[in-house]
C-alpha cells in the first residue's frame, strides 16, 4: 500500500488552487463552508438577488463556483427547476462592455454557428452591448435574444462587484453614468418579472459603505446579503484535510497543527493556507523519499505558511533579468493600488494599457507575465491555458499577494507615495493655473524631481490618477526651470558681492601697509630733519662768532692777512654747508606734507566705501519694500478672484437681494484691488442683479418700438431709427430719455436698410433695399425728402465728408460714389465690392471688402494709397476709425486694430481676443473711456479695453438675437438696435452699474451671509455706510 | 405557431446597396444579414426576407404574405422610385387603415430625407435612423451607396438593437399596451443624443414618445403643434436650449402653457459647464421660478431618467386614485382588540359599507406589511379614529403623532375627521391633541356610533 502510494505519486493531482478560487468543476475539493451554498440558494430563491459580502480572502468567489452553482445545477431551488446557465462578468473598467463580454463567452461557447461568419462575430461584439445600452431593460432584452436560454434560469454572477466604486470614481460624467446605468440594469432584472434572471454579486465587505452611491441597490443589498462568516478552527481543519484525503493522501496530525496555529486569525489567511498546501503537496510529490505522509519536513522546504508566497513569488521574479525586473516591477504597480495603510485592491488592466502606462512592447510584457502564470504559480490571471493577446486583463489572482509578498508590498506602497507626488503636483498647478498658488520650490521640489526621474511616468500612468499630466509636467518644470533661475540669481548676486568686498579689502589692505610705511618713513626723515636743521643752527652761530671774532680782530688780522682770508674762505663754505642743511630740511618737510595728504585720501576712500554700504542698505530696504507690494500684489490677486467668483455666484442666487449685494460685493472687491475695470464677470453680475430688480430696466424710452434696423445719434441729442416697417422715427433725448418720437419718413412698400446722419444733423441719408436711396432734410422744420436712384446696384454705406453734408456712398457695382450739391457721381472704381466705408481724413478714405482687403484710397488722386491687409476670404461688415486706429469686424465675428502711424502705414495690428463667431455688424470707439465696442448678429455686445487690447472682453448677453445697430449715448451709455423688438439702453460702465444697484437694494448682507459667501478669513465689512438703513428705520 | 416561416420585405434603391471597394456586400445585404443572423438567435422559425427594389410594386398579395416591410429610407429612395405607387396600393387597400400598416411598416432611415416627401402611408410611428441627425449636413451624404461610416460603430448597433427588438416583438406578435404618453422637446440640437437615450428608455416602459416625426403631418394643421402633443400627453420634457435667447413675451408664453400639465427641463451637467451657457441657464432657472408645474432638473441623464419614471408613476397613480376614491376609508386604530360581534356589525350596516371602507389596525403580527399599510392609508384615508382605552399615554402620543403626520403625504387630498375616542378612565394632555376631536364613550364596540354618525 505504501509502495502503491508512493509509486502513484506522480500521477496525483494537486487538490489544492492555491492564490485562485475553486473553479466550478473542483467542487468535490472544496471544504469547510457546507450548509453556507444552501443559505446563499435561499436568499437567492426568495428574491432573485444575493450579495455575497466577505473580507478579501475569505472566499466568495470560491463559494459561488464550488459551493452555490453546484448546488443550484442541483435542482435545490425548487420552484426554479434545475435548468441553469451562468454567465459570470466583473465589472472592470468598462462594467457595461464588460456585461455584454459575459453574454458574447457564454453564446459562444454553446453556439454552433461558424465562428468565422462575420455576422456573428460582429453582432456578439457590438449588438449586446448596444442592447444593454438601449434601456435599463437591456438584460431581459438581451436575456430573450438568447435562444439558448429559453426555459431555463439565468444565473447572473457579478464577480469582485467592487470594482464598480473604483470605476465610478474616476469622476467623469460618463462615468457616473455608466456606472449608474449598469446598477440600473441590475435592478430592473431583479425587479422585472417577465424572464426568470437571478442575479449573485460578490463584494469585498469594507467597500460595503461604498454601495450608499446607489440609494435602491442598497435597499436591495439589506434586503438579501450573505455575509461570509469566517471559519472556525474545525472548519479550517477540514479544509486542510479534506482535499488531501480526497488526493488519496495523507497529512501528518501535528502538521495540521501547525499549519492552524501559522495562520493564525487573521481573516485573509485563507488563500495564503492554499498556496502553502499547494506548494507543499507539489515539494511532497517531488521528493523521492520514502515518507508515505506530508509532514513538517515538506512543509518546512516551502518556507512556511509566513513565506511560501513570498518565496513562491521571488522565484518568478529572479528568473528575470535586471531590464526584466524593472518592467516587472513597473507592471505590479499598474495592476495594483493601496486602499488604507495595511490593505491594497486589484487594478485588473488589459495589456494594451499596461503596456502604455509602462511604456513597453507588449511581447516584452507578456515574457514576465508568463513567468508569473505558469502551471503551479499562476499569481498573475488570466490562467496559463490562455494565451494572452492585447485585450488580455491581467490582474493578481488574489489581494493576499499584496500583503504577503513584501516585494510587491514595497511596489505598492512606493506607487501610492508616486500617485500622492502627482496628485499633489496637480492640485498645485491648477491652483498655479488659477493664479492662487505659486510654483514649487524645494523641498517640495526636490522630492517632485527626483520622483520624475526615478519613476518617469507617461500620460496613460498619469490618466489612472487624474487627467492633468500635461498640466503637471509643465507645471514641474516652470518651477524646476524658475528655482533655477532662482539660484542663478542668487549665485551671481553672491559672486559678485564677494568680488567687489575682495577689491575693497585689497585696496584698504595695501593702503594701510602703505600709509604706515610712509608714516614711518615721514617720520623718519623729519627727525633726521631736525636733527641736521640743529647741527646746521649751531654752526652757523659757530660761523657768526668765527666772523664777529674775525672783524673784531680785523686791526689785528691786518696784519695777519693772509692767516684772515684763510679764515674768511673757511667761514664761506661753512655758510654754504649751513643753507645746504636748510634745503634738506625744506624737503623733508615736502615728503611729510605728501605722506600725509596721502593718508587724507585713504580717509576720504574709506568713507566713500562707508557710504557704499549706506546705499547698499538702503537698496536692501527697497528691495523689501518690492517685497511687500509683490505680497500686496497677490493679494489684490486673490482679492479679484474672489471678486469674480463673487459675481459668478452672484448670477445663481435665487434670493434678489442677495444677488445684488453679492454683485455689489465683487463689484467693490474688484476696483479696491486694481481689477480689470472691464471685468466681464463683474459686468454681467451687475447687469443681472440690476435686471432682477428691474426688468425693464434697459429698454430704451420703456417703449415698445418695432426692432431697430438702424440708428444714428448725433449732436448728443438727436436719435434717428428705422425699423423693418420702414419708418424713420427721430427722437429727441433729453437726460436719457426721450418722451416722444416723430416719424419723419414713411414711404409704403420702401424698406429702409441704414440711415446716416452728418454730424450737425443736416440732413439723414436712408438706404434702402432696392436702388434708391433718400436724402431728408433734417435741420428744417418742413423736411424735404429727395429720391436718388444708383443705376442697376444697391448702396451699401455712406460715410460724411467731414463738416459738409456731402458724402461717399459704396455700391454693390464696385464703385464709390461721391454725393455733392445735390447730385451723384460715379468717383472711384474700386475694382471690388466694398461694404463698408470710413473717412479717416478728409482725403483718405478706408474701405473692406468682401474678400476681406482692408484699403486705403487716396480720394484726391483717385487711387490706392496703401493695402492695410490683403484679403483672407472674411467680408468686411464694419469699419471705425479713430486715433489712429482702424477698426474692422469681419463675418467670422473678429475684430482686428491696426494702428496707423501719422502718414497711415500699418504699425502694428492685434485680432482681439473673444470673438463670438458670427458676424460683426457694427463697431464703435468710445475713446474717452479707450473703448471699443462691436455688436453682433449673434446677439452680443462686446467691450474691450484699449489700453489692454488683450483681454477679454465685456460681454452684454443679454439681447440674445442680433443686434443690429449700436450707437454712443454719452460715453458710458449705449443704445443696441435689436431684432427681438425691444430697443436698449445699456450702461456700459460697470459703475454705474453698481450705482444704480445700490440705491435699489433694501438691505445689507448679513455677517451669516458674509462668511457663507465670502469667508471668515475676511473682516466682515457691510456694503453701506452704516446710515442707509438706520435711518429708513427711523 | 401555425406559421412556419417568417417573410420580411426590405424595400430599397439599388443605389443604396452599392459595395464599396473594400467590402463584399451593400450596406442593405449587411442590414438583412445582420437581421436574419440576430433573429436566428431568439427564433428558431425560418425567416424569409425579400427584397424589393425601386422597380418591383409591394402588391396587396405582398402585404398580406409579409410579416413586416421595411423601407430603407434615402433620397435616392424618395425621388426615384415608384414609392407613390406603393402607397396608393396600400392605402387603397387598406383604406387608410394606419394601424394597420403601422404594425407591419417601418421606416428605416439611411440617410436625410425630408418627412414630408414622404407618402401619407410612410407615417408610420416606429423609424430608425442610421445617420446622426445632429450633424445635419446634407453634404455629407452625397454619396450614401454602400458601405458607410456607421456600420461598424456604437452608433450603428444602437439603431440595430432598436431595429431588431422591435422586429422581434412584431415577429412574435407581443403588443404591449401603452402606459403613457410623454412628451419629449426636439427642438434642441445640443440634445439629440439625450432625447434619443430617454425616448429609448421611456419606450422600453412602453410609453408613446410625442413628438415622432411621423405625426408631424398631423400637427402641421395645428397652430401651436407644440401645444397640440403637450396635450396628449401625460408629462412633457424640455431641455433648456429652447427657452435660451427668447424674447419675454415669448418665454412666457412657452412657460404658461397647460400649467396643469408637469413639465421637468433636463439640464445637462456637461452643456451646463459650457461658459457660453453657463449664465444662460442660470438665468433660466431663476426665470421658472414663478411655475410651479414647471421643474429644472440638472443631473446625470441616468438619474434623470429615474426621475422621468418616478413622475410618471406619480401622475398615472393619481389617475388612478382619482379612479378608485368611490368610497370614503376610514382608517381606525385600537389598542385593543374589537370583538367578532362588533365587527360584524359594521360590516352588516349597509348604509356603512356602501359608504365607507374600514381599515383596521388593532393587532399587529407583521411589523413590514403593517407599516406599508399604514403609509398607505396616512396617503389616502378620509377619516382617522384612534381608540384609547388601554390608557398607555406612550402609544397614544405616538399614534397621534402618526397621523399628524398624514398631511405630509398626501396629494391634495383632504382629510375630513380625525378622532379619539376614550373611557372616562383614560386620562391624557387634551392641549397637546386639540386638532382631534375627543369622543367619550364607555367600551371599544361602541365605535359603531361614531361611525354611523360620519353617515349622517
Amino acid at each position: 500500500m505504501q509502495e502503491n502510494n508512493i509509486s502513484n505519486r506522480e500521477n496525483k493531482v494537486n487538490p489544492f488552487p492555491g492564490l485562485r478560487p475553486f473553479g466550478i468543476e473542483e467542487s468535490y475539493l472544496y471544504f469547510g463552508r457546507e450548509g453556507q451554498s444552501d443559505e446563499v440558494l435561499s436568499i437567492l430563491e426568495k428574491n432573485r438577488f444575493v450579495n455575497i459580502l466577505g473580507s478579501s480572502g475569505t472566499g466568495k468567489s470560491s463559494l459561488m463556483f464550488s459551493g452555490v452553482i453546484p448546488t443550484l445545477h442541483g435542482g435545490f431551488i425548487s420552484k426554479a427547476g434545475s435548468e441553469w446557465e451562468i454567465i459570470t462578468a466583473k465589472p472592470g473598467l468598462n462594467p457595461i462592455k464588460n456585461l455584454a463580454l459575459g453574454f458574447k463567452k457564454h453564446i459562444e461557447s454553446k453556439s454552433q454557428d461558424d465562428p468565422t461568419d462575420f455576422s456573428h462575430q460582429l453582432i456578439n461584439e457590438y449588438l449586446f452591448e448596444a442592447v444593454l445600452h438601449k434601456s435599463t431593460k437591456g438584460l431581459s432584452d438581451l436575456f430573450k435574444l438568447n435562444k439558448y436560454l429559453k426555459g431555463k434560469n439565468l444565473l447572473l454572477y457579478l464577480d469582485q462587484f467592487e470594482e464598480i466604486f473604483r470605476f465610478r470614481k474616476l469622476g467623469e460624467t460618463k462615468h457616473i453614468n455608466e456606472s449608474l446605468a449598469y446598477v440600473n440594469l441590475i435592478l430592473e432584472a431583479i425587479r422585472q418579472s417577465e424572464v426568470p434572471i437571478y442575479i449573485a454579486l460578490s463584494m469585498r465587505s469594507d467597500f460595503l459603505g461604498d454601495c450608499e452611491q446607489f440609494p435602491e441597490l442598497t435597499n436591495k443589498i439589506n434586503d438579501s446579503h450573505y455575509l461570509i462568516p469566517q471559519m472556525t478552527r474545525e472548519q479550517k481543519k477540514l479544509v486542510i484535510t479534506g482535499p488531501v484525503a480526497v488526493g488519496n493522501a495523507k497529512i501528518s496530525n501535528r502538521l495540521v497543527q501547525r499549519l492552524l496555529n501559522d495562520m493564525g486569525d487573521r481573516f485573509d489567511q485563507l488563500p495564503v493556507l492554499q498556496h502553502a498546501l499547494m506548494r507543499t503537496w507539489d515539494y511532497w510529490i517531488d521528493s523521492k523519499k520514502d515518507d508515505d505522509q506530508i509532514d513538517f519536513i515538506h512543509y518546512e522546504a516551502i518556507g512556511g505558511v509566513n513565506e511560501a508566497l513570498s518565496r513562491h513569488a521571488d522565484e518568478a521574479f529572479y528568473e528575470l533579468n535586471e531590464e526584466e525586473k524593472e518592467i516587472c516591477e513597473k507592471l505590479f504597480k499598474t495592476i495594483t493600488e493601496k486602499r488604507s495603510d495595511n490593505d491594497g485592491i486589484r487594478r485588473p488592466t488589459p495589456l494594451k494599457e499596461i503596456s502604455k502606462i509602462v511604456d513597453e512592447e507588449e511581447h516584452i510584457l507578456i515574457k514576465i507575465i508568463d513567468k508569473f502564470r505558469i502551471e503551479g504559480r499562476a499569481l498573475l490571471t488570466p490562467r496559463e491555458e490562455y494565451e494572452l493577446h492585447s485585450d488580455s486583463v491581467i490582474d493578481i489572482s488574489h489581494e493576499a499577494l499584496m500583503r504577503v509578498w513584501y516585494r510587491l508590498k514595497n511596489w505598492v506602497q512606493e506607487e501610492s507615495q508616486s500617485a500622492q507626488i502627482y496628485l499633489r503636483l496637480s492640485e498645485a498647478a491648477n491652483k498655479f493655473q488659477q493664479g492662487s498658488g505659486g510654483l514649487w520650490r524645494p523641498p517640495d521640489l526636490q522630492l517632485a524631481i527626483e520622483w520624475r526621474n526615478s519613476t518617469k511616468p507617461t500620460l496613460k500612468w498619469a490618466l489612472q490618477y487624474e487627467n492633468n499630466f500635461e498640466a503637471v509636467i509643465l507645471f514641474l518644470e516652470k518651477s524646476e526651470e524658475s528655482y533655477k533661475k532662482e539660484l542663478e540669481t542668487k549665485e551671481l548676486l553672491q559672486k559678485r558681492r564677494l568680488r567687489r568686498s575682495k577689491v575693497i579689502a585689497t585696496i584698504l589692505g595695501t593702503a594701510a601697509v602703505l600709509s604706515i610705511i610712509f608714516l614711518v618713513y615721514a617720520f623718519n626723515q623729519s627727525r633726521i630733519a631736525e636733527r641736521q636743521r640743529e647741527i646746521a643752527e649751531s654752526k652757523s652761530q659757530e660761523a657768526q662768532r668765527e666772523s664777529d671774532r674775525a672783524k673784531e680782530s680785523e686791526l689785528i688780522a691786518q696784519r695777519q692777512k693772509i692767516e684772515a682770508n684763510k679764515s674768511s674762505i673757511r667761514a664761506n663754505a661753512e655758510r654754504e654747508k649751513a643753507e645746504y642743511s636748510f634745503l634738506l630740511v625744506q624737503e623733508a618737510r615736502d615728503v611729510e606734507k605728501k605722506a600725509r595728504e596721502e593718508l587724507a585720501i585713504k580717509a576720504t576712500e574709506e568713507e566713500k566705501a562707508r557710504k557704499d554700504a549706506q546705499e547698499k542698505s538702503k537698496q536692501l530696504e527697497l528691495t523689501n519694500l518690492q517685497l511687500e507690494d509683490e505680497k500686496n500684489n497677490s493679494r489684490q490677486y486673490s482679492m479679484r478672484a474672489i471678486a469674480s467668483s463673487l459675481s459668478v455666484k452672484s448670477l445663481q442666487q435665487e434670493d434678489d437681494e442677495l444677488k445684488g449685494l453679492l454683485a455689489l460685493l465683487g463689484f467693490r472687491f474688484n476696483i479696491n484691488n486694481e481689477g480689470y475695470e472691464n471685468n466681464n464677470d463683474i459686468y454681467n453680475g451687475l447687469f443681472y442683479a440690476v435686471k432682477n430688480y428691474d426688468p425693464e430696466y434697459y429698454n430704451a424710452f420703456k417703449s415698445k418700438s418695432t426692432d431697430v434696423r438702424s440708428l444714428q445719434f448725433v449732436k448728443n441729442k438727436y436719435l434717428y431709427t428705422t425699423s423693418a416697417s420702414g419708418r424713420i422715427n427721430a427722437w429727441e433725448v433729453e437726460n436719457k430719455t426721450a418722451n416722444r418720437s416723430i416719424v419723419i419718413f414713411d414711404e409704403e412698400g420702401v424698406f429702409v436698410k441704414k440711415i446716416y446722419v452728418d454730424e450737425e444733423n443736416q440732413i439723414l441719408v436712408a438706404l434702402t433695399d432696392s436702388h434708391d436711396f433718400y436724402v431728408i432734410d433734417v435741420a428744417d422744420r418742413i423736411r424735404e425728402i429727395q429720391k436718388y436712384s444708383l443705376p442697376n446696384s444697391y448702396a451699401y454705406d455712406v460715410s460724411f465728408i467731414e463738416g459738409t453734408t456731402d458724402f461717399y456712398l459704396s455700391a454693390s457695382d464696385n464703385f464709390i460714389y461721391k454725393f455733392t450739391n445735390n447730385s451723384l457721381e460715379p468717383y472711384l472704381n474700386t475694382k471690388s465690392r466694398i461694404y463698408d466705408i470710413e473717412l479717416i481724413s478728409e482725403n483718405i478714405l478706408a474701405t473692406g471688402n468682401t474678400d476681406g482687403k482692408i484699403e486705403l484710397w487716396d480720394m484726391n488722386s483717385k487711387k490706392s494709397r496703401a493695402i492695410i491687409r490683403e484679403a483672407n476670404d472674411k467680408y468686411i461688415h464694419s469699419l471705425s476709425f479713430s486715433n489712429n486706429i482702424l477698426a474692422t469686424g469681419d463675418n467670422s465675428g473678429q475684430v482686428n486694430l491696426f494702428y496707423l502711424d501719422d502718414k497711415y502705414n500699418v504699425q502694428n495690428s492685434i485680432t482681439l481676443r473673444g470673438s463670438d463667431g458670427e458676424i460683426m455688424t457694427d463697431i464703435q470707439f468710445n475713446m474717452k473711456e479707450n473703448q471699443i465696442i462691436a455688436a453682433s448678429t449673434k446677439g452680443t455686445i462686446r467691450i474691450w479695453n484699449l489700453i489692454d487690447p488683450d483681454e477679454f472682453p465685456m460681454i452684454i448677453n443679454e439681447p440674445g438675437s442680433w443686434v443690429n445697430a449700436i450707437a454712443l449715448m454719452d460715453q458710458a451709455h449705449i443704445f443696441a438696435g435689436c431684432k427681438d423688438q425691444v430697443f436698449r439702453l445699456y450702461p456700459i460702465k460697470s459703475e454705474i452699474l453698481a450705482e444704480t444697484l445700490k440705491n435699489k437694494i433694501n438691505r445689507d448682507i448679513t455677517p451669516e451671509e458674509w462668511d457663507r459667501y465670502i469667508g471668515d478669513d475676511l473682516d466682515y465689512s457691510p456694503i453701506f455706510e452704516q446710515s442707509k438703513f438706520i435711518d429708513q428705520s427711523r | 405557431m401555425t406559421k412556419k416561416h417568417h417573410n420580411i420585405i426590405i424595400k430599397f434603391t439599388e443605389n443604396d446597396n452599392i459595395k464599396s471597394e473594400n467590402q463584399d456586400l451593400g450596406w442593405v445585404d449587411y442590414f438583412a444579414k445582420f437581421l436574419t443572423s440576430a433573429l436566428s438567435y431568439r427564433i428558431k422559425e425560418k425567416v424569409n426576407i425579400i427584397y424589393k427594389n425601386e422597380l418591383e410594386l409591394i402588391t396587396k398579395e405582398d402585404f398580406d404574405n409579409s410579416n413586416l416591410i421595411f423601407y430603407i429610407l434615402s433620397p435616392a429612395m424618395v425621388f426615384s422610385s415608384n414609392i407613390n405607387q406603393d402607397s396608393t396600393e396600400l392605402e387603397q387597400a387598406f383604406n387608410f387603415d394606419i394601424p394597420l400598416i403601422n404594425s407591419k411598416i417601418k421606416k428605416v432611415f439611411k440617410a436625410p430625407v425630408k418627412i414630408e416627401d414622404l407618402p401619407l402611408s410612410l407615417s408610420t410611428p416606429t423609424y430608425y435612423r442610421f445617420f446622426d441627425n445632429s450633424l445635419i449636413n446634407e453634404q455629407n451624404y452625397e454619396t450614401y451607396e454602400g458601405w458607410n461610416e456607421f456600420q461598424e460603430n456604437e452608433s450603428y448597433w444602437q439603431v440595430f438593437a432598436d431595429v431588431l427588438l422591435d422586429t422581434l416583438s412584431t415577429l412574435e406578435n407581443k403588443n404591449s399596451e401603452v402606459s403613457s404618453r410623454i412628451f419629449i422637446s426636439d427642438k434642441n440640437k445640443s440634445y439629440y443624443h439625450a432625447r434619443n437615450v430617454i425616448k429609448r428608455e421611456l419606450k422600453a416602459f412602453n410609453a408613446e414618445i410625442f413628438p415622432d416625426e411621423d405625426f408631424s403631418i398631423e400637427a402641421n394643421y395645428m397652430e401651436d403643434p407644440e401645444e397640440f402633443f403637450m396635450k396628449k400627453c401625460d408629462m412633457s420634457i424640455h431641455f433648456p436650449d429652447e427657452f435660451v435667447g427668447l424674447t419675454i413675451e415669448k418665454r412666457k408664453k412657452a412657460f404658461d402653457k397647460l400649467p396643469e400639465k408637469k413639465r421637468l427641463i433636463w439640464f445637462s451637467p456637461t452643456e451646463s459647464q459650457q461658459p457660453e451657457k453657463k449664465a444662460k441657464y442660470n438665468e433660466l432657472k431663476i426665470q421658472l421660478k414663478p411655475y410651479p408645474n414647471i421643474e429644472a432638473v440638472e443631473t446625470t441623464i441616468e438619474e434623470f431618467k429615474e426621475i422621468i419614471k418616478e413622475n410618471i408613476n406619480k401622475i398615472i397613480q393619481k389617475e388612478e386614485t382619482v379612479l378608485q376614491s368611490v368610497k370614503q376609508i376610514i382608517y381606525i386604530i385600537s389598542d385593543s382588540k374589537l370583538d367578532k360581534k362588533s365587527l360584524d356589525l359594521l360590516d352588516k350596516d349597509k348604509s356603512i359599507s356602501q359608504n365607507y371602507e374600514l381599515k383596521l389596525i388593532d393587532n399587529v403580527e407583521n411589523v413590514t406589511d403593517y407599516r406599508h399599510l399604514h403609509y398607505e392609508l396616512l396617503r389616502k384615508a378620509d377619516y382617522f379614529i384612534i381608540l384609547f382605552f388601554r390608557n398607555n399615554l406612550p402609544w397614544l402620543n405616538s399614534m397621534s403623532a402618526e397621523i399628524k403626520k398624514a398631511p405630509g403625504f398626501r396629494n391634495d387630498k383632504e382629510i375630513l375627521g380625525k378622532y379619539i375616542i376614550f373611557n372616562e378612565n383614560s386620562v391624557f394632555n387634551d392641549g397637546k391633541l386639540s386638532d382631534f376631536e375627543l369622543i367619550k364613550k364607555d367600551e371599544p364596540s361602541q365605535i359603531i356610533e361614531v361611525v354611523k354618525k360620519l353617515a349622517v
